[in-house]
């Protein structure tokens, strides 16, 4: 193909630079070590952290579905555009993620940190509930943002249940994509906020028994609590049998006891 | 060299990574891959710096199972490329630079690196997608089909955007040599 130059051309690595790198990584050994031995920020691999894993994948996956969804896309379903509890969100029937496969979406890895640091040390300030429904139990695992701009805490339940709080430092006016029919308007300390039932199917359909989100903003922060429930096998989201009633009640309570 | 980063005994174990050899094989590479990405050496050195620290923080992270140790490198060196290029917002632009440039001595710079920034300038003309496809082998020199799996596309659209694109680059690059 006559591409040598572009091989021939490229300048080389100075052995100053590969040295000082060398040299910086060996002491980030070193830190590390340290590190370990004092608080324990390092996860270990386990089947809890792979359910925690799958759950950050999508909320990445949805957050990126959220940021990137293009103009076109809001233009085609601009009647089922609306705005509730200061939140915008867009009805439409088929998930954007057909409309934004083709886009270049990057996946990251989210980095997650033990409770007791994150809490000690968070990107912002904000408040946790201080009453949950019984039996379930605060997971040790948070993930922050690498731009500190949210975090995000669970809940597991017994039941393959779990309850996530995200935080975003502020709700930047971005649109969420819901399913036809899903949102409504509720009160949380007697301010509107916004109710979504239902998430996307991996088949880009919405699926009302798939998961339930309850969003407010607060003291400047966009607080959601996110119920789902999930398969022993694989960790994969399953239509919820808890009555629903009662989930939104709890999570209604949950965003009351935030303070 | 010192052999710090293997003796320390710090490395995954059951993986059984030799470090160092990642060190010495896969730095000139990804050095190249963000000069290729970002068309200035030093910016491309802060960013494999980024690449490797963020590597051998979560090098326990790693597992066979997920691919070739270099297909984990270069899934975070692509991540820091995204990084630095949402935080400046619009990539550098490389004729801005070679106009700079011009203002010095010549004879300061040696003659590959002018003729690698001229390759970026050429280049800095084609699609993002041209770039990365053109960073990822000429400067990662990673394989067609290592590129398709971390481009999504498929190994003959990543052969075919090489070839016209290394075409188009070469005609330039000939005339800015007649």
């Amino acid at each position: 193909m006559h591409d040598d130059f572009l091989y021939k051309n490229r300048p080389p690595v100075r052995e100053a630079f590969s040295k000082n790198l060398y040299q910086r990584l060996s002491r980030l050994e070193s830190e590390s070590l340290d590190l370990q031995k004092g608080k324990t920020m390092r996860r270990s691999l386990n089947r809890k952290n792979l359910t925690w894993e799958y759950a950050l994948f999508t909320l990445v996956i949805a957050t990126a579905l959220i940021l990137t969804i293009s103009e076109p896309v809001r233009a085609k379903a601009w009647e089922w555009f609306r705005t509730i509890a200061g939140i915008n969100v867009e009805e439409q029937s088929e998930s954007p993620l057909t409309e934004i496969e083709e886009k270049d979406v990057e996946i990251y890895a989210v980095p997650t940190f033990a409770l007791p640091a994150a809490l000690e040390n968070p990107p912002f300030q904000f408040d946790l509930p201080t009453w949950i429904p019984e039996g379930y139990v605060l997971d040790q695992n948070v993930a922050i943002a690498q731009s500190g701009s949210w975090v995000l805490l669970a809940w597991n339940g017994s039941n393959l249940s779990e309850i996530q709080m995200l935080v975003e430092r502020e709700y930047t006016g971005y649109t969420i994509p819901t399913g036809t029919d899903s949102v409504e308007e509720v009160n949380v300390k007697g301010l509107p906020a916004i109710l979504i039932v239902g998430s996307w199917n991996e088949q880009h359909q919405w699926d009302p028994s798939l998961g339930i989100t309850l969003g407010w903003e607060e003291d400047g922060h966009f607080y959601r609590l996110i119920y789902a429930e999930r398969e022993s096998a694989h960790n994969t989201v399953k239509p919820i049998d808890t009555d629903r009633d009662t989930i939104i009640d709890q999570l209604i309570r949950m965003a009351e006891s935030v303070q | 060299m010192q052999k710090d980063l293997t003796t320390t005994k710090t490395k995954c174990a059951e993986e059984n990574i030799d470090w160092d050899e990642v060190y010495t094989r896969l730095l000139p590479k990804i050095f190249h891959y963000f000069c290729y990405k970002v068309g200035d050496t030093a910016m491309a050195e802060e960013l494999t710096a980024v690449t490797f620290e963020k590597a051998w923080m979560s090098r326990r992270n790693f597992h066979k199972s997920i691919g070739q140790i270099h297909a984990w490198m270069f899934g975070i060196a692509r991540n820091v490329a995204v990084d630095y290029f949402r935080k400046n917002k619009i990539e550098i632009s490389v004729e801005e630079m070679l106009e700079l440039d011009s203002g010095n001595s010549v004879e300061d710079d040696v003659q590959s690196n002018l003729d690698f920034q001229t390759i970026v300038a050429i280049l800095n003309r084609f699609s993002v997608r041209e770039r990365d496809v053109i960073a990822m082998k000429y400067g990662a020199e990673l394989s067609n089909r290592e590129i398709a799996q971390l481009t999504k596309l498929s190994e003959s659209n990543v052969g075919t955007i090489l070839n016209r694109t290394v075409k188009k680059i070469r005609v330039e690059w000939e005339k800015s040599h007649a």
